[in-house]
C-alpha cells in the first residue's frame, strides 16, 4: 500500500494531469529500480509498482496516459514523447 | 466530461445500427432457413473483422484516419442495405462477412481517432461514449423487434443504414488536427510468452470462451426454428440481455475494492454463463429464456469487467496491448468456436451444443479455481 501525501490528496479531488504528475514524481524519487529481463522494474517499499523499458532521467518523465481502476490509477510514462514505461498508483 | 455533443451523435448512431440490424443477423438468417453451418460462419463473422486490424491501421498511412473510418462506414450501410433484400441463405452469410470485415474498422480506428482528438482526455471520453452506445443500443434492440414483426426486417435494416450514413458524416467533420501517437506495439506473442501469469490467465479465458462462442449458433436455432419466437420476443431478449449487462458492469464496478473480490467475480460471472447454458438446454420456455438472458449479461458483464480491470492494474504491460492480446484471442476463438458449435449442433443437435458448452465452461471454472487465484500476486 502506498502510503504518501500526494497519493491522499489526488485522490481527494477531481484527478488532473498536472496533479497526476506531480505526484508521480514524488513517488519516482522513492521507488527502487532493479534491472530483470531486459526491462527496469519500479518498485516501492519492496512491491513491484510499474517498469521501465530503459534508462531515462525520472524528472523528465511526463504522464501520456492513466487508468483508474479499483486498486489504483495505472499512469503511462513518456520521455520525449516515446512510451517509456508504467507506474500504478496505489489507492 | 468536455467532448463535444455532436462527437457523441457517433456511437450513439452505431448502437442504433447495432440494435436495429446486426445484432438480429443470426436471428434473420434463421429465418431465410439457413443451415446451422452458415449460422456458425454469421456468428464467426464479427471477430472475423479483427483478422483484419493490421490492414486498417497500416491504411491510416495513407489515408486520414476520419475519412478511411469514414468511408468504410458508408460501405457498411451499403451492406445492410443489399442484406435487407437478400433471400438467399449463402448470400445473406457473404454479405454479413463483407460487413463485418468493413466494420472491424471501428473497433481499430475509431479509438484512435478519439484519442488524437482528445489525447489524455481520450480514456475516459471512449469509456463515456461506449456507455450512450450500450443505451442507445438496449432502447432501440426492444423497439427494434416489435417494428421487424409489424414491418419485416426491411425497415429495420433501412434505419441500421441510415443511422450508420449519421455517423460517418459526424466522423467526416472531425478532421484530426493532431498527430498519432508514435505507438511500438509490443508483440503480444511475446506477452505470452514471457509472462507465466499471462498465459495461464489467456489459457483460461481460451477454453471458457470456446465454450461461450460454441453456443452463438445454438441460440437462434433453438429461439427461431424450434421454438417459433416472435421477433418481438427476441428483441427483447436482446435488450433484458443488455440491460443486465449495463447493470452487472456497473455492480461489479463498486464491488471490486480487492484481488480477492475480483475472483469472486470472475467466478460468479462463469456461473451464470453456465447456469444460461442449463436453462437454454433443460428449460427453454420463455420465462426462463429471460432469466437465462439475465445470466447472460451478469455473466458477459463480469468476464470483460475482469479483463479490463486486469488490464489497468497490470504494472508490467502497456494497457492497450494487454487489451490488444485479449481482442486477438477473442478473434481466434470467434472464428472456429461458432464453426464447432455448428458442427455440433448438425451432428448431435442443439442440446449436445449447450452442454458441450456447459463441459467447456466448467472445466475453465475449475481450472481458475485451482491454480488461477495467483494471477494478480507479484
Amino acid at each position: 500500500m502506498m502510503d504518501e501525501v500526494c497519493i491522499r490528496e489526488l485522490f481527494s479531488h477531481p484527478i488532473t494531469i498536472e496533479g497526476l504528475e506531480s505526484c508521480v514524481h514524488e513517488i519516482l524519487k522513492k521507488v527502487e529500480l532493479v534491472e530483470r529481463r531486459r526491462k527496469i522494474i519500479l518498485t516501492y517499499k519492496g512491491r513491484k509498482v510499474g517498469h521501465l523499458i530503459e534508462r531515462v532521467p525520472l524528472d523528465s518523465l511526463k504522464v501520456s496516459k492513466y487508468w483508474e481502476g479499483p486498486f489504483g490509477i495505472k499512469t503511462e510514462l513518456s520521455y520525449n514523447g516515446h512510451f517509456a514505461g508504467v507506474l500504478m498508483i496505489e489507492k | 466530461m468536455n467532448y463535444k455533443k455532436s462527437d457523441a451523435l457517433v456511437p450513439v448512431s452505431i448502437g442504433l445500427t447495432q440494435g436495429l440490424a446486426t445484432v438480429f443477423f443470426t436471428v434473420v438468417a434463421a429465418h431465410l432457413g439457413a443451415n446451422p453451418f452458415l449460422i456458425g460462419i454469421i456468428s464467426s463473422s464479427p471477430y472475423l473483422g479483427n483478422l483484419f486490424a493490421p490492414l486498417w491501421s497500416s491504411l491510416t498511412e495513407k489515408i486520414k484516419i476520419n475519412k478511411e473510418l469514414a468511408t468504410a462506414i458508408f460501405l457498411g450501410s451499403i451492406v445492410i442495405l443489399l442484406l435487407a433484400f437478400t433471400r438467399t441463405p449463402l448470400i445473406f452469410t457473404i454479405l454479413v462477412a463483407i460487413y463485418f470485415i468493413l466494420f472491424g474498422v471501428w473497433d481499430v480506428l475509431y479509438p484512435a481517432l478519439v484519442d488524437i482528438l482528445y489525447s489524455e482526455l481520450a480514456v475516459k471520453i471512449i469509456a463515456r461514449f461506449d456507455e450512450l452506445r450500450s443505451i442507445s443500443y438496449t432502447l432501440i434492440v426492444a423497439l427494434s423487434g416489435f417494428i421487424m414483426g409489424f414491418w419485416g426486417h426491411r425497415t429495420t435494416f433501412f434505419m441500421g443504414a441510415a443511422a450508420l450514413v449519421v455517423a460517418g458524416i459526424f466522423i467526416l467533420r472531425n478532421e484530426p488536427k493532431g498527430e498519432e501517437e508514435n505507438l511500438e506495439k509490443t508483440n503480444i506473442i511475446t506477452i505470452i510468452r514471457e509472462d507465466p501469469d499471462i498465459l495461464k490467465l489467456v489459457s483460461i479465458f481460451m477454453i471458457a470462451g470456446t465454450g461461450m462462442l460454441m453456443m452463438l449458433p445454438a441460440i437462434p436455432i433453438l429461439e427461431v426454428n424450434v421454438l417459433k419466437l416472435s421477433d418481438a420476443k427476441i428483441g427483447v431478449l436482446f435488450a433484458v440481455n443488455s440491460v443486465s449487462y449495463i447493470l452487472g458492469t456497473e455492480m461489479w464496478s463498486r464491488y471490486v475494492k480487492s484481488v480477492p473480490r475480483l475472483y469472486v467475480t470472475f467466478t460468479i460471472g462463469l456461473i451464470s454463463i453456465i447456469t444460461m447454458a442449463l436453462i437454454y438446454t433443460f428449460i427453454p420456455n420463455y420465462l426462463m429464456l429471460i432469466v437465462a438472458n439475465i445470466f447472460c449479461g451478469i455473466g458477459e458483464s463480469s468476464i470483460s469487467f475482469f479483463w479490463q480491470t486486469f488490464s489497468i492494474s497490470n504494472p508490467d504491460y502497456r494497457t492497450e496491448d494487454l487489451s490488444s492480446l485479449h481482442l486477438f484471442t477473442c478473434g481466434v476463438r470467434g472464428i472456429y468456436a461458432p464453426l464447432i458449435g455448428s458442427l455440433i449442433i448438425t451432428a448431435y443437435g442443439v442440446k449436445a451444443n449447450f452442454i458441450s458448452s456447459v463441459v467447456l465452461i466448467l472445466f475453465a471454472l475449475i481450472v481458475f479455481l485451482t491454480t488461477g487465484r495467483d494471477i494478480f500476486e507479484d
